[in-house]
Order: C-alpha cells, then structure tokens, then sequence
C-alpha cells in the first residue's frame, strides 16, 4: 500500500516533469528585447536605408581621425604644436604596432557593413530593383572606399567581399591578397557602384555617381593610370553639377558650409551629440578647450606669405593676433609663434563678428570648438582636388599647358594671379613639382598631403631632409616603413597575417 | 486507509475543538506553581512559561519561581528563554514544577540549513559553516558582508571601500572565473537572489555557507562560486515580543597619508635647480599663499544611527515576525551619505496539520550619494597645497591650474542614488504523510533604482561654463515558481533516507532608460527637463531578459549516524545557451562517523565525536550576457545625418556557448574533544574549473571584435581550518573562542589565446597564479650619469669612479660634473677600462641612454633596451592566506567580544602614489618623502628618482615594484563591551530585558602599508590589490541600546 502510495506519485511526478520539458524549450527560448535578430531583418527598402547610415557611422569611425593620420601626418605639412608625446611617433617616423591609429578594426568593420549590404538588400522581398539601386550602390562605392584607404595605409590586406555570420564551412582568418587583387575588386566595385546609380546627386554627404566619379579618378592616380584618371574625371566634369568657387568667402565656405558649395563632393557628415564627441579636426589644427597638435610647418607659411596676395595665407592660418601685433613685430613665423592661440589653423573654423579678445579688446575672431564637440563636415573629395589630380594626369601624358591652365585656375580664384608658365616649368619633373605644391597649398589640412608624396614617389625625397632636420640621424630610413605597420591585435586572432617589414609583431 | 485519514486528521481537530470549547465556557482554573534553574542549580529569572496552544503565560521572577492559573485541561506547558533550549513539559495533573534549563550549545543537535531542506549539522557530509544570529549581533553590522568578514573559512570578503552604501567583493575558495559571475549565490528564504546589500543583519536568523560542490550543486548551475544560504527570523509561539534597537556612532577618517605641506611644495617647485628657491609668483599673491590640510578638509566626523524594531510571536497555528529598521549614516568625507529604510512580515500560517502557509515579504528604500572619488579625494591628494580653496568674498576658487578644488566638487557633483526594492515569497506546504510532504512556493523581487546625477557648470573649465547631467533608471523583476517533495524516513531505527525531488522555473527581465545632457536652463532644476541638449549618444533605453529551468534531486542515507551518504543531482537549462542549452550537474559524498566504531573506544574520554567527510561535485557557472550566443542586430550608438543607423553587435554571437563547469573534491573531519568545550573542522579542496567563459578575440577583419567561448581551464587549491572552544567555563565567567585560517592557491592551467598582461599590470599566464603583478623591477637610482655602465653582455653593473681631492670628496667640476677614472666591477675588482678599445656599455630607454637620477630597471633580457621584455612577476594582489580570531568574554552580565581579522602575503599597487610621482601633469603634488629625497645632482645617494617631467620610462613606469607595497595586516577588526541589566530591575521598568553596549569597528590596523588602507575590494577579477586612492574607511565609535518588551 504505501509503495504503491509513493509509486503513484513517482508517477505523477515524472508526468509532470515530462509536461514540463516540453514546455521547457519555449520558456527558454528568450529574444532580445531591445536589439534585433538578423531574422527579422532585411523587409523593406527601409530596413536598407538604416542599415546604409550604419554603414556610414562605420565611415566615420574610420576616418574622423585617421582621414589625417593615414593621409597627412606624416608628410612634410606640419610640425609638433601641442604638448603631448604620441604626435612624435608620426613626426619622426617611429611607428609601432601598438599606435591604436594603426588598427584596422573600424575600417573592416564599415566593409562588413558594405558586404552585409550587398549581401542582403537585393534579397529584401517584394521589392523592384530601382527601389534599392541607390543603397545598394552606396554599399559597392563605400567598399570601394575603404579597400583603397586599406591599401594606400597597409598594402596588402585581407580581401573579404561577404559577410561572415558563422556559417558552416565559413572562412575564419583571411591572408592577405596582393595589392593587384584588391586594386581588381576597388574598380569591379566601382563599377558596380556607377552602375547602380541612377547620376542624380542628392547630398554631397552620401556616395554618389559624381563622388564614386572622384573615387575612380583618384585610384586611377594611385595606380599611374593617367589615361583613366581623364576619362574618369571626365565623366565627372560632364555631370555639370560642379565648378570652382570663384572667390574666397567663397572657398572658405567650403569647410565652413560645405552643402552650399560648388566645389564639395563628398564630405563627412558629424553631429557631435549624436556622434558621441567630436572628430579630430579641432584637436588637430585648432581646438577650444586645449591646445592643438600640430601647426603649419615655416616653409609653407613662407610660402603663402611670399605670395603676399593668396587668400588661403589669411583663409588658413588665424593671422588676428598678428595684425594686431603687427606694430611691434615683423610678419614672420616666429612672430606668428608668439600669438596667444599658439598657431591655430581657421581652415574650419567660423568666423564671428561678436567675438571677443579680451586682450587685445578688438571685436572677431574664429570660434573653435572644443575638441568633444568638433563637428566639422570633413571634406574628402572637392573639385579643386580632382582638377589638380586631371592636371597632374596631363602632365604625365605630355598635355602641360591644360595641365598648367589648372593650376593657374586654382590660383586665381584665391587671388594669387601669377601663373605657372613652360619656362619656369620645363619638363614633366618641374611641372609636377608645381602642381603638387599648389595642392599641398590647397589641400592643407584635408588629408591628403603623404599619399601625394607615396603616390608620386616622392617621399624619400621630400622626407629625408626634414627628419635629419628634425634630430632623425638616419633621415627616413628603411623605404619600407611607406607603408604602416599592422596592429598587434591582428596578429592575436589570425595567425596567417604577418607584419609589414620592417616592423615588429608586437 | 479510511480510519487513518480519521486518526490522522479528525482527531486532532477534535482535540482542538474541545480546546476551543473550553475556552470558550471558561473551564475550570486549577493553580500551578514551579521553580526553573539553569544547569549550575542558580533560579533563571525571566523565563517565559506558556501554556502551549494558549497566551496564558507568565514569567518567572528574581528566583526563578513562577505562578500560574490555568485551564484544568491545558496539557503542556511552554518554557523557553533566549539562549537556552526551549522544554515542554507534559501537566498530566501535577501542580509544582521543578524545571532545569540546558544552554543551547553550539552543538551537534543543532539543525543547519542546506538547499531544499535542513540537516542535522552532525551529519552533514559537505563543507559548510553556518553563522548565528549571536555572531551577527556582536557586530553591528550594516550589512550582510559585515558579518561575514573573518567569521568563515574559505570566504574571502573585503569591502570595496570605506564609501557609505558601496559594494563589497566575496570571494568564495579563490578565483574561479574570468569575467563576472565570481560572487556566491545568495538564497535568502529559498529564493535565489544575486544581491543582498538591502538586507536588514538583524532579520537573520541564520547563515549558511555552501562551499563544496557537494553541498551547493544541488543549486547547479549558479553554485560554482559557493552558496550562502540566508535565513530571516520567524516568530515563536507566546507572547508577542518587542525588540527595540538603536545604536548611534561616530566615525573618522582611520588613517592620514602623508601629505606635502606648501613649504615643501616650493622645494617640489624648485626641483629642477640646485640653488635657492625663486619664484615668480606674487607673494602677495591671491590664490598661491594657502597651506591647506587637504584630508582635514575634505573629511568630517561621520555619524550613524540605526534604529531596528521588531515585533514577534504567534500561537501554534500562526507565527510572525515584522521588523522595521532605519539605518542613516553620513560618510567621512563631505556630502556622502547613505539612509535605508527595510522592512519585512514573516509569517507562517497552519492552515490545517497537513497544510501550512508560509508568506515573506520585504522591502527596502535605499537613498545615496555617492561622490566622485577621482575628483574629491584623488584631487585632494594631487593639489598643490598653497592653492587657495576659497576667495576672501568667500566664494569657491574652483579650478586653479587644472586642480579642482574638492570641496567644491564634493557639493556640486550631485551623484544620487535611489533604490527600491520588493520581495514577495507565498510558499504552500502540504504533508502527505508522516514521511512524505510536497512544497511548492512562487516568489517575485522587483528594483527600481534611480540614479541623477548633475555636474555644475561651475565645476567645468570651458566657455562658456556648460552643466551636464543625466537621469538614469532601471527596472528589474525576476519571478520564480518551484515545487519540490520531499520524503524522511527511518527504517528499523538505524537506516535513515531521506530523498528529495522538485524542479524550479526563474525568469528574469531587466529594463534601463538613460537621459544625459547638458545646458540647463537654470541649476535649481537639475531635472532633465532643464536641459536644452539632449545627448543623442548618452540617452538609451534597453530591455533584457532571460531565463532558467532546474530539476533537482536528493537522495541522503545514514546508517545509525556512522555511515553517511549523500547524494545531488541537477539539471539546469538556460536561455543563456542555444546549441548547448542543459547542463547536468551531479555531486556525492559520504561520511564515517569513526568515533562511533568500536576501535576507537579508547578515544572516548577525550574525543567526543569524529567525522571524515569526502565529496566529490561538479557545479556550474552561467554569469554572462544574456543574448552572447544570438547574433544581433544592434542600434543606438550608429549615427548618420539624423538617422539611428543599424549594424552587427560587436561581439559575435557564439550558438555553441555552454556551461562553465567546476568540478570540486573536498576532504573533510570535524572533531569534536572534551565534551564539546573543543571543536575542530578541517577541509581540503580541489576545485578545477574547465571551459572558461571567455571574451575571445574575433579576427577584426571579419567585423567584429570580441566572441564569447569556452575555453581554457583554472585550479584552485587550498585548506581551512576552524578551531573553536571554550577555554574558561565557570559559573560566572566563561570565554569562547575561535579561530580560523585559510589558504587558497590559484593556477591557471590553460587559456584561450595565450598569456597575456592584462591592463598592463597583471600576468596572465598558463601555469600560473591569477593576480600576480607584472612589471619593471626597480633595483635603484643611478647616482652619476657614467653609472649606466655595463660590461659587453650587460650582466654586470660597472661602478665608476672618479677624481678626489685629499679629503677623499669627489671633485665636481664648473660645469657641475666629475672627473671620470674607470670603473671597478661590484665586488670591487678594477675594470681594465679603455674608450675605445674595451669601453662600457650603456643601457638605453628607445634609443637615449639613462642618465644619473634615473631608475635601473631589471635588465631581464640583457640586451641594451629596457622595454617590454624586460618585465617580470613583482608580486601577487592575492593573499597566502588570511583568517579571524573571534573572542566573546562574559563574566556576569558583562561581555566583552572582539574579532581580530588577518590578511598575510599580498602585494599592493599603489597607483595613488605612482600618480603623484610622474610629474606628467601640472601641478600635482607628490608625497613629501618623494621631495625631500628625489635626486637632483650628480653624485646624490638617494632611492627616489630625479622629479623631472615627461620622464616616465626613465623613472617611474607603470608597472614598477617601486609602487609595490606589502600589503599584509591584522586588524582588529571590531569590539564589543555590553551589559545585560538584571532582568529585575529591567521588569520594573516595563521591559523584559535590557542590553546596553559600547563598541568600535575598526579600531587597530597593523600593517606596512603606507596607503589608506591595506583592504582592497573592487576591480576585475584578474586585477586584484590596486589602489587608486578609493573611499578610505572609517574608524567606527559607537553605543547602542537592545530593549525586549
């Protein structure tokens, strides 16, 4: 009776433990609440549109700083302004693979959002392909985008064009492919981009025909295609949508305001509150709340002060403090030195009537933002860029007086009116020289400086002297230090890749 | 069947109904008289003698005598007395009573409680301490972890810092795990909970501490960090009875570091010259001519009052507890304070004899302040002291310098903290029969914590002057149902069995909503609807939730209480976990009773009992993210022109996750000498924890960063002993005392990824400890430029030597340096020294050779560079071992109790101190001993390196054993001095029983340490000993005051 009795609810017991089970499973079965499984996603054109700005934050992680530290630093445009120790290791050439500006992590991740766009948005069903064209064309050019900083930085990189999302027999470590690779896959994706492009330009924040148009020309460029670099620029130019500003209220407002100008083509959106903090044009050039890193380096402040007439002298540099000192000192750069704000470059700064100086109890002056709320729209393709590029381009191919016309153009349009003539550029070498200067003049502060010189084969040359005359006893060094070195961090996960020579590992 | 049902219930409702109806027509009253004395034939006054079943009752008077008028039908009578075992005692007609009282010994009857059920504590099998409501009374306790600091071995717990309302860290058998999950599990009144700050110590009735695998894996899958099992107070039957608490106490900073006064600040000033002090500041300067003691300044006297009521008591059908208690404590340093108002309603109710109602309700209203360390005391530290602190209009000097002033960022750095909290536990309990009974409870806690914070814009350096601040709050309930059976059976007197089967569905649901933001229209609102930007990437709102399933089961066995068997098993499923959702999680152990055996009979006149134990278990560990095994989508932080873009989370989602498993063996004796009067218990443990939950790093070229997996392997290894007696046992005079010691050793035995340092102090290495400090060795200061010199292979240090004039002085020459004559080797030998042709080596720091005033760095690697090779293991942030000694002396109504508590064999990273020493930031003052001693000419014999700027890696690099400090101590940790009024005298005064104390907390530290405080809490748990200069603690004076009604 009473094993009966506890055999009964033995019974009972493992029948409730069975009803339980099954119920098990679903109590378990927990979805996020407040993020989203991969499942539900990729619905509507919508979803791409969302995923499309996710793409572009990706962007922005990528280049707030680095637009600067993988295309300026390290050339011949600025010297140390600030107090701290990191700018050295740029300015005197000792990278190491510990620099955090070295790791790839963002750049890979803004082409996982590229690859995961391409992968899914022409599957979102119900959907006509014009509907997605525009997205989807954003994600091939931003790809496009991201492979040509990663090979002008590192050379040969990883080359990954799907998304990994752990599915069986998917490939984990990736080695790194040649450079021709990569250079393949940059122009299919280009292409592709143009192709889905429908020509109309509705921001200049976003990828487009005319800014996918830039991209081509540019790597063109890099990879000596001078023929192509026409023809792409070419086809910009056809678009009629640009032209160079013709004044300098005008090409200040070019950093200042971008959207209104006729010359931006593609820009860096930035919303610090939204962004969390700002990007690092104040930190760099001129800040608000410290000082900056770096200043304009004497020969091109000689350069511009020589020229006497060019408005970028006054457009670039906060010259304020110097006209108001300018009856006790000369104009020379160590007069320029001795300001107050430590040589900030107004570039990208606004200038404000009401602001006052409270030392020298004058109205106006530039307000810069502190370096967390820094939002200026960083400018990575303009007009004037890609129409010195086309000159350079005709140089190369023997068409110096086009070439010399364009140069002469940008400088007239900031009132510097003596032109580059043939009989003070003779020869290809010269004429080149002229132009990349009249770039290095215009460009200043934009990124753009080091991947002329790597471009042009000109680093060793330019660089050598002026790390001797920084204290480098061996000037530039090993040829291969061009390229940067890879993050440590790489090397922990995926034991296929090595570091660039002659860097170390960690 | 039919009559047993009768016998079983009709019966006794029967008897009660009679009971009922004689009440009702006032029975006839027959007198009762007795005397109750105590084992040593002395009458116990005020013991309380109840009529069971009845509220008629009385106590006994100054003899110990007793009368009383009851029903000529009552049956028994009631006596119980605190701290004496309770008696019923048959009427059967009797009218005088003699009544002696035995003490409740800390014995071996006594009844621990273990995961669904309880055990005779003789016969447990597993590694458990249990703690009393005695031992919590004797500390003042503010919380839980108070109590339990040097009371139990193998429980390692430091509070996180002096902070009133701050967070402790427990440590149960050493480190078990990587990341999270490395605190106990709390089950508080059979509910699992993983917090239990809010609970009132004097609600607790008991402690258990589940340390085995044995013991605590039939809590499976949360279990392998230990369980402590808490058990509130319930009310007994009688008169209800009024405990009234207060204590009031007075608390102070414990210990002042030295600190540079402003002279020695202008000699800081001056560090870089040799000659007298010149300065360009004003000496009728405004705000440089202070000399501020910063630590006076910023502390203050704190003050605490608690004040704890409760109100208990019931008849045989209904028992409760209530209790209410108020805790206000203000902090040593300004504006930090913390108040708690809990409550709780116990109550268990005998619906009929079968089916009994237990109900627990808590709750609790927690208000704190919390101020920010790093910019009142790390800044209070750093401060140049003659920097004014206020203006002679009387206003704050706020940032001179880039130094703030503390106390205005003590006042105007609002960082408030609300929490509420909820626990409703029903549990029905029904009794099949004599041996089998089913229980099934529901139980929900719910939180809401508030938190604002605001930032003045007084406080901030930029123009325009902009405040920031934010609202967050979370919300978060967890719900529970179980149901178990259980079933206790004696077969033929000597086999007991005892089994126990159920299963427990928990569901938890957390949801956040942050508001940040700046630009308040005015700062007397510091709501966020002042603010006029709203702080896209700070504002957030998250909900999360997960999930779990347990089915357990017991099975114990006991041959006549000399063999023993016990047995766990459970099987746990989390939400957690996709591919790899169950986990099972089995454990045994036994016991022999070897006093009973026959052989050791001729043990008998001094071994009282004996016990072997040996357990063997596997429990888990499922402390992470709740959705680390999905793949999501995320959004919030991915801002493009307006709109809230979407991309993967950075971590990848790994669907095979599965549980971290630590399987543990335990061996075991408790013995018991000389009557009980000494007792000791001894474990030893293994304890290896494999599949190690574990951030991974992801190939970043894939997108992501981070993937959780299960990998690499810890051991723990260690023993614990307690010793406790009663040395001294006489009529008016007894001491007893106990002692505990632990020792845990750590290893790591394999790891995912490779050794690695972790944030740059700490080696994580396979085959070795966790905790151990990894950096530069300091060996010295180099006293002249030429004493960086080594021999080729860079083995040796060269001593070099120089020009000297009759007297033996080394001539120094117009520009400040001496003659160079060679170099001997450090034995004394001579070195056949030649520039060219056999010259010394220096070592360098990248590519520039140290120089005199620097530090000589360990050269591990012996080449010419100091760099990351040549670190080595400095020290270790765990200790060797660490123990208690509690006391408790009573001589008639006096008791004096103290607690020593022992840390031994630790080191501490003092980066509060390297702070001040690398002179990388204006204006932060170092300690004087750094200013008088730090080398300034070539030559000087000093161990401070020279106090130049931008110099780290030359003198003070992080990390460097220069900042290690030994941070072992003893501490006597609390002391107690109570009087218990003759219950007399109290009775004339309308109380029953009345205790007054005076105590300290804290009082004596012995250690070498030179920081605050050598007790370090916080922090991950591979970075252990670091002190950043947190919240020092308090020295604690107080009185209070218990009154029973």
């Amino acid at each position: 009776m009473k094993m009966k009795n506890i055999l009964n609810i033995s019974m009972a017991i493992v029948f409730l433990c069975g009803l339980l089970l099954a119920g098990c499973e679903k109590f378990l079965d927990k979805q996020p609440i407040s993020q989203l499984s991969r499942d539900l996603f990729w619905k509507t054109p919508k979803d791409a549109d969302i995923w499309i700005a996710g793409m572009y934050d990706g962007m922005q992680k990528t280049l707030g700083n680095n637009f600067y530290i993988w295309g300026e630093v390290r050339g011949d445009n600025e010297q140390l302004c600030g107090t701290g120790t990191g700018q050295l290791n740029f300015l005197s050439n000792t990278l190491n693979s510990s620099m955090g500006e070295v790791n790839w992590s963002n750049l890979y991740r803004t082409i996982s959002s590229a690859n995961f766009a391409i992968k899914y948005i022409p599957t979102i069903p119900g959907v006509a392909a014009p509907q997605i064209a525009s997205q989807l064309g954003q994600a091939y050019a931003m790809r496009a985008l991201m492979y040509f900083y990663a090979v002008r930085v590192w050379g040969p990189v990883p080359l990954i064009t799907e998304p990994y999302e752990g599915l069986d027999g998917q490939e984990k470590i990736y080695n790194r492919s040649d450079v021709t690779k990569v250079k393949a896959q940059i122009l299919s994706d280009i292409d592709n981009a143009l192709k889905n492009f429908d020509g109309t330009l509705p921001s200049i924040f976003k990828l487009n025909t005319a800014s996918t148009l830039a991209l081509q020309t540019d790597v063109a460029m890099w990879f000596k295609d001078y023929q192509n670099a026409i023809s792409s620029s070419d086809k910009l130019l056809a678009l009629n949508k640009f032209s160079l500003v013709t004044n300098q209220t005008d090409w200040k407002k070019q950093f200042t305001d971008p959207a209104t100008s006729t010359e931006a083509i593609l820009n860096l959106y930035w919303d610090y509150l939204a962004d969390g903090g700002g990007n690092g044009v104040a930190t760099f050039y001129g800040s608000g709340s410290n000082t900056n890193q770096y200043k304009l380096r004497q020969p091109l402040w000689d350069t511009l002060v020589t020229r006497a007439t060019d408005a970028r002298w006054w457009n670039m540099n906060d010259t304020l403090e110097l006209y108001w000192l300018g009856s006790k000192a000369k104009v020379t750069y160590e007069s320029y030195n001795l300001q107050a704000n430590s040589m900030k470059s107004c570039k990208f700064s606004v200038w404000d009537p009401a602001k006052l100086n409270a030392t020298y109890k004058y109205l106006g002056g530039y307000n810069y933002p502190n370096n967390i709320e820094c939002q200026v729209y960083i400018p990575i393709y303009r007009l004037s860029d890609i129409m010195l590029l086309r000159a350079e381009a005709f140089n190369k191919l023997g068409r110096a007086p086009e070439a010399m016309d364009i140069v002469n153009t940008i400088r007239k349009r900031v009132g510097y009116m003596k032109t580059v003539s043939a009989l003070n550029t003779v020869g290809v070498s010269k004429l080149e020289d002229a132009i990349l200067m009249e770039r290095q003049l215009e460009l200043w502060g934009e990124g753009k400086r080091w991947f002329d010189l790597v471009r042009t084969d000109k680093v060793i040359t330019f660089m050598d002297p002026i790390l001797k005359e920084r204290g480098i006893l061996t000037g530039f060094g090993d040829v291969r230090k061009i390229l940067f070195p890879i993050h440590s961090s790489v090397f922990e996960a995926n034991p296929l890749i090595k570091q660039n020579e002659p860097y170390t590992q960690n | 069947m039919k009559y047993r049902l009768f016998r079983r219930q009709i019966i006794p409702l029967f008897v009660m109904a009679v009971v009922l109806f004689a009440f009702n027509v006032q029975a006839q009253v027959i007198s009762i008289r007795g005397k109750v004395v105590g084992t040593d034939n002395s009458p116990l006054p005020g013991v309380s003698v109840v009529v069971k079943g009845t509220t008629t009752g009385i106590t006994t008077d100054m003899d110990g005598i007793f009368t009383l008028k009851i029903p000529s039908n009552s049956t028994m009578l009631l006596f119980s007395f605190m701290g004496m075992q309770s008696q019923e005692v048959p009427i059967a007609g009797k009218t005088t009573f003699n009544i002696t009282m035995m003490e409740e010994t800390v014995g071996l009857d006594e009844v621990v409680v273990v995961g669904y059920g309880t055990q005779k504590k003789r016969d447990i099998t597993g590694a458990i301490t249990s703690i009393d409501n005695k031992m919590i009374e004797k500390r003042q306790a503010v919380n839980v972890y108070d109590v339990l600091q040097g009371e139990a071995p193998g429980v390692l717990v430091v509070s996180n810092s002096g902070a009133p309302g701050d967070d402790n860290t427990i440590r149960i058998r050493g480190t078990s795990t990587f990341e999270g999950g490395v605190n106990p599990l709390y089950v508080v009144d059979g509910v699992p909970l993983s917090d239990i700050s809010s609970i009132n110590p004097n609600d607790i009735k008991s402690m258990e501490i589940l340390k085995d695998a044995a013991s605590a894996a039939i809590y499976g899958s949360r279990s392998a960090n230990g369980v402590i099992i808490i058990t509130t107070k319930t009310g007994e039957e009688g008169k209800a009875k009024v405990d009234v608490r207060y204590l009031q106490s007075y608390n102070m900073l414990s210990r002042k570091i030295p600190q540079a006064n402003a002279f020695e600040r202008k000699l800081f000033e001056n560090r870089t010259k040799l000659d007298l002090y010149t300065n360009a500041n004003d000496s009728l300067g405004l705000s440089t001519n202070a000399s501020n003691d910063y630590q006076d300044v910023i502390t203050q006297i704190g003050k605490r009052k608690q004040l704890d009521l409760s109100v208990s008591g019931g008849s045989d059908k209904l028992k409760y507890f209530t209790s209410l208690g108020y805790l206000d404590e203000t902090g040593i340093v300004l504006n930090s304070y913390n108040k708690r108002l809990s409550g709780r309603i116990n109550s268990d109710f005998q619906a009929t004899n079968k089916l009994k109602f237990t109900s627990r309700v808590t709750y609790s209203y927690q208000n704190t302040n919390k101020i920010n360390e790093g910019k009142v005391i790390q800044q209070a530290m750093q401060r140049p002291p003659q920097f004014i602190l206020f203006y002679p209009d009387g206003s704050y000097a706020f940032d001179i310098g880039g130094r703030k002033n503390p106390i205005a960022e003590a006042y105007y750095r609002e960082n408030d903290y609300k929490i509420f909290s909820v626990g409703i536990y029903q549990m029905a309990e029904y009794k099949i029969n004599k041996y089998l009974k089913i229980q099934a409870d529901v139980n929900g806690n719910f939180m809401l914590s508030r938190r604002n914070y605001f930032n003045s814009a007084l406080l901030t350096t930029t123009t325009p002057q902009i405040a920031d601040g934010g609202d967050e709050t979370d919300f978060g309930k967890n719900l529970a149902g179980e149901a178990y059976a259980s079933y206790n059976r004696t077969f033929k007197k000597v086999h007991q069995l005892s089994a126990v089967a159920g299963t427990i569905f928990e569901d938890w649901y957390d949801e956040s909503m942050n508001f940040k933001g700046s630009n308040f229209v005015t700062e007397n609102v510091t709501t966020i609807n002042s603010i006029q930007a709203l702080d896209l990437a700070g504002t957030s709102t998250s909900g999360t939730a997960h999930s779990m399933v347990g089915f357990f089961g017991r099975l114990s066995y006991s041959y006549k209480g000399k063999y023993l068997f016990n047995s766990n098993i459970r099987r746990d499923g989390s939400s957690r976990f996709v591919n790899q959702r169950w986990g099972t999680f089995p454990s045994a152990s036994i016991g022999w009773r070897i006093s009973d055996e026959k052989f050791m009979n001729w043990s008998k006149k001094y071994l009282k009992d004996a016990k072997l134990r040996a357990s063997w278990g596997i429990t888990g560990n499922q402390n992470i993210g709740n959705y680390e095994s999905l793949n999501l989508y995320t959004f919030g932080s991915y801002y493009y022109q307006g709109i809230s873009g979407i991309n993967t989370s950075t971590s990848f989602g790994n669907p095979d996750l599965k549980w971290e498993q630590t399987t543990q063996t335990n061996f075991g004796a408790d013995l018991t000498f000389l009557d009980g009067r000494l007792t000791l218990n001894g474990d030893y443990y293994i304890k290896t924890t494999d599949g190690l939950l574990y951030n991974s790093l992801m190939p970043s070229e894939l997108g992501y960063s981070t993937v959780k997996v299960n990998f690499g392997s810890i051991e723990n290894k260690g023993y614990e002993i307690n010793l406790s007696g009663t040395p001294i046992q006489k009529k008016d005079f007894i001491w007893q005392t106990s002692i505990n010691f632990s020792v845990n050793r750590n290893k790591i035995l394999s790891l995912a990824g490779g050794d690695y340092v972790s944030n740059s102090a700490w080696l994580v290495a396979t085959g070795q400890p966790i905790g151990q400090f990894y950096g530069y060795k300091a060996l010295g200061v180099y006293q002249y430029d030429e004493s960086n010199a080594y021999t080729s292979d860079y083995t040796q240090r060269l001593i070099p030597y120089f020009q000297r004039d009759p007297q033996g002085n080394v001539i120094i020459q117009e520009n400040g340096r001496p003659v160079l004559q060679g170099y001997k080797y450090q034995d004394g030998r001579d070195f056949a020294w030649n520039a060219t042709s056999n010259p010394v080596y220096q070592l360098k720091v990248g590519a520039a050779p140290f120089v005199g005033g620097d530090m000589i760095w360990e050269n591990v690697d012996h080449n010419d560079v100091i760099d990351d090779k040549d670190r080595s293991v400095l020290g270790k942030g765990l200790p060797s071992w660490f123990g208690g000694w509690n006391n408790n002396i009573s001589y008639k109504r006096f008791t004096l109790s103290f607690s020593f508590y022992v840390n031994w064999g630790n080191q501490i990273y003092n980066n509060a101190k390297y702070v001040l020493t690398t002179y990388s930031t204006s204006n932060v003052t170092p300690q004087p001993y750094e200013i008088y001693n730090a080398w300034r000419f070539q030559g000087q014999i000093t161990d401070v390196p020279n106090a130049q700027k931008g110099t780290v890696q030359n003198t003070s690099r992080e990390l460097s054993s220069e900042f290690l400090e030994d941070g072992s101590f003893i501490r006597l940790r609390n002391l107690r001095f109570s009087y218990q009024l003759d219950n007399a005298i109290a009775k004339k005064l309308f109380v029953q029983g009345v205790t007054a104390y005076l105590y300290g907390n804290n009082l004596f530290t012995w250690t070498n340490y030179t920081g605050f405080d050598p007790e370090l809490g916080g922090g991950n748990v591979l970075n252990p000993g670091k002190d950043s200069g947190s919240y020092p603690r308090k020295r604690e004076l107080g009185f209070g005051i218990n009154l029973n009604f």
